[in-house]
């Protein structure tokens, strides 16, 4: 029985054991990898596609998709530096910024919920917008970098030390509580597995996926506005494929991309993996292109253990069923 | 009277529901009387082998869709493709290296196919891993260098041409009769359509449902390094990010053709049109000089404003 028990434990956690061995393996060979330092270096670099990511968990719960969030990452780091640039008030510029998420946020959620779209009118809805807002963000710069005029004050300090951190990891904290402890999150659960029945049931549920495609749009902005602030200028390309990377989190997280179950912790936990991932293997000296081999692998991973684990668990309770009986 | 009414009642639903058609058609005529350089023969031709590339990945994208799936990872088969078929033109000469480019496309589609069909893993997922994984492979091997081959007889390939039209649109043709016929007269293709129409009567009807998704998936593979075989053969050189907005654009054209994402119907003919419409689009936005970054923003605009479209005809016609 304890045998099973053990077994049980690697099945169920198996990423994870993959990922520890990296980080003692890493530990071992390289003296300077298992240093606060670093891990606070890690987490750092995460927090920005962890605070995108955050939003984005929300989305898929709720049965819907974003693809939109990179050029949002894009455009909010632009209009930011602008303001700040044109000696607007600094509070204000973070402010335009996080409305420009807002309002992209609304057209997806309205334009989806007008269509009555579920999962993959919500994909094209949303990569629509998301050339569209990539190239909304190359207008006014013409496709070059920014420089913000910026060296001190609260925007400055938002991508520096652990603030990125302490950001992610709030954010992420309360969503987790709103997600498992409000009527708010529990209704989220339930339209995304079944928005039928939740209209039936008698929730609003195009205010509720309206929102989460705000939730996701004001996150995204501010990502883009502390990747902004880290390097104190603004790329409008900086969010190309930010989708694709944020989605992987989410999914080596362990959330489902079919809707319903879910938990921001694990999307924090999937952020943090694929950030150790590709530290240790930079402290190895493997390149950069490598390392995208190992961490499409570690997707496809992460997700085949998790469905053939479930289906082993469900075979073994119908088995149980039958020995008793 | 009823009877005209009758009739314009019926024109104006068989308006609706080929309203892409109908929104080319127009486009097509406001063009020709705007821009004199849009009708003219050469034009033509260019916008026809300017599209044959992503074609040829775009029906095998359809045939994916019908099953009921769809695969991000085409656009790095693509690009890997390039790579692979120049490397090996210049090693073993350009047969072999058609045959081996076309073997590792159908090879990484049918891994894909194997996780969706066998594993049940979301399409999604697998093919986001594949996508990234695939690339980097690509970048790997070339040092992220592009790479290029001087080989006569793939330059002698790449200068046939009919009245302006190279091999590529022919290939193109070649392949769209064989899709076609394959999805409507093979019993492959008709299992195609009700594996995605429904996936669970279809497999208590003793329709082998996880083959048929698996077939796709390698059909794909393979179809998206035929197409990189054939830029490479446009341009006589191969580079990792190559096609990188393959698979989105492969999804639109579809989308756009009126096949929908839920699978189970639609056709690779109407993929055709979908093609056309951006094709269109791309040649006579840059014909009227609109900048890069505003035809980009054109282009998203179409795209959403087609896939609303499209939905609710679809509703209209369920109701």
């Amino acid at each position: 029985m304890d045998r099973k028990r053990v077994l049980d434990i690697i099945r169920s956690n198996g990423i994870l054991i993959v990922i520890l061995l990296l980080i003692i393996v890493t530990g071992i060979f390289e003296s300077n990898f298992l240093t606060v330092n670093n891990l606070l270096n890690v987490l750092r670099q995460v927090s920005v596609v962890g605070i995108v990511a955050c939003g984005m968990t929300f989305c898929i719960i709720g049965g819907a998709f974003d693809l939109s969030v990179g050029s949002v990452v894009s455009l909010a780091g632009v209009i930011t530096i602008l303001n700040i640039n044109a000696g607007t008030n600094e509070y204000l510029a973070i402010l335009y910024g996080l409305l420009a998420g807002i309002a992209i946020g609304i057209v997806n959620g309205v334009l989806i919920s007008i269509i009555h779209g579920r999962t993959s009118e919500a994909f094209i809805v949303t990569y629509g917008m998301q050339v569209v807002v990539a190239s909304i963000a190359l207008f006014p710069s013409n496709g070059l970098f920014i420089s913000g005029r910026v060296s001190e004050g609260f925007f400055k300090s938002m991508g520096q030390g652990v603030m990125p951190i302490i950001i992610f990891l709030g954010l992420a904290t309360i969503m987790q509580f709103v997600l498992t402890k409000t009527p708010y999150g529990r209704r989220m659960c339930f339209i995304g597995s079944n928005m039928d029945v939740a209209k039936m049931s008698g929730i609003n549920v195009i205010a509720n996926r309206v929102s989460y495609f705000v939730i996701s749009g004001v996150l995204a902005s501010l990502g883009g506005i502390v990747l902004c602030s880290r390097v104190t200028s603004s790329n409008p390309t900086a969010g190309l494929n930010y989708e694709m990377d944020v989605i992987a989190a989410v999914v080596v997280g362990g959330t489902q991309l079919s809707g319903g179950s879910g938990s921001v912790y694990r999307t924090v936990i999937g952020a943090v993996i694929i950030g150790i991932m590709s530290n240790a293997l930079n402290i190895l000296g493997i390149t950069a292109y490598h390392q995208q081999i190992v961490k499409g692998m570690l997707i496809l991973l992460a997700v085949g253990m998790d469905i053939v684990n479930k289906r082993m668990k469900m075979r073994e309770m119908t088995h149980e069923k039958v020995v008793e009986e | 009277m009823k009877k005209l009414l009758k009739n314009k009642q019926a024109l104006v639903t068989a308006l609706i529901e080929n309203a892409v058609s109908v929104i080319l058609l127009i486009f097509v005529i406001f063009m020709i009387f705007t821009k004199r350089s849009f009708s003219t023969w050469d034009n033509i031709v260019n916008i026809i082998n300017e599209s044959s590339i992503y074609g040829i990945a775009a029906c095998a994208m359809t045939i994916v869709i019908i099953s009921g799936e769809f695969d991000l990872s085409a656009s790095s088969v693509f690009g890997w493709s390039t790579v692979l078929f120049v490397l090996t033109i210049n090693a073993f000469g350009i047969v072999a290296a058609f045959f081996i480019t076309i073997a590792c496309g159908a090879l990484f589609g049918a891994f894909n196919g194997i996780l969706v069909a066998k594993v049940r893993m979301p399409a999604f997922v697998v093919t986001l891993g594949t996508m990234i994984a695939i690339k980097g492979l690509a970048y790997v091997v070339t040092n992220a260098q592009p790479v290029n081959t001087t080989n006569e007889t793939l330059k002698a390939i790449g200068d046939i041409s009919v009245a302006g039209i190279s091999i590529i649109p022919m290939v193109y043709l070649a392949m769209l009769v064989l899709f076609i016929w394959f999805l409507k007269h093979t019993r492959f293709g008709r299992n195609i359509y009700a594996t995605g129409g429904n996936y669970e009567v279809a497999r208590l009807s003793g329709i082998n449902v996880a083959f048929s998704k698996f077939i796709v998936f390698t059909i794909l593979g393979a179809a998206a390094a035929l197409a990189g075989i054939m830029y490479g053969v446009r341009i006589k050189a191969g580079w990792a990010p190559y096609g990188q907005d393959l698979s989105l654009y492969c999804i639109a054209a579809t989308i756009i053709g009126g096949t929908s994402l839920l699978g189970g119907t639609g056709g690779v003919h109407k993929t055709i049109i979908g093609i056309l419409v951006l094709a269109v689009l791309f040649n006579a936005l840059t014909l009227l000089g609109v900048s890069g970054s505003m035809q980009k923003f054109i282009r998203g605009l179409v795209l959403i404003t087609v896939i609303m479209l499209d939905s609710i005809v679809a509703r209209r016609q369920k109701e």
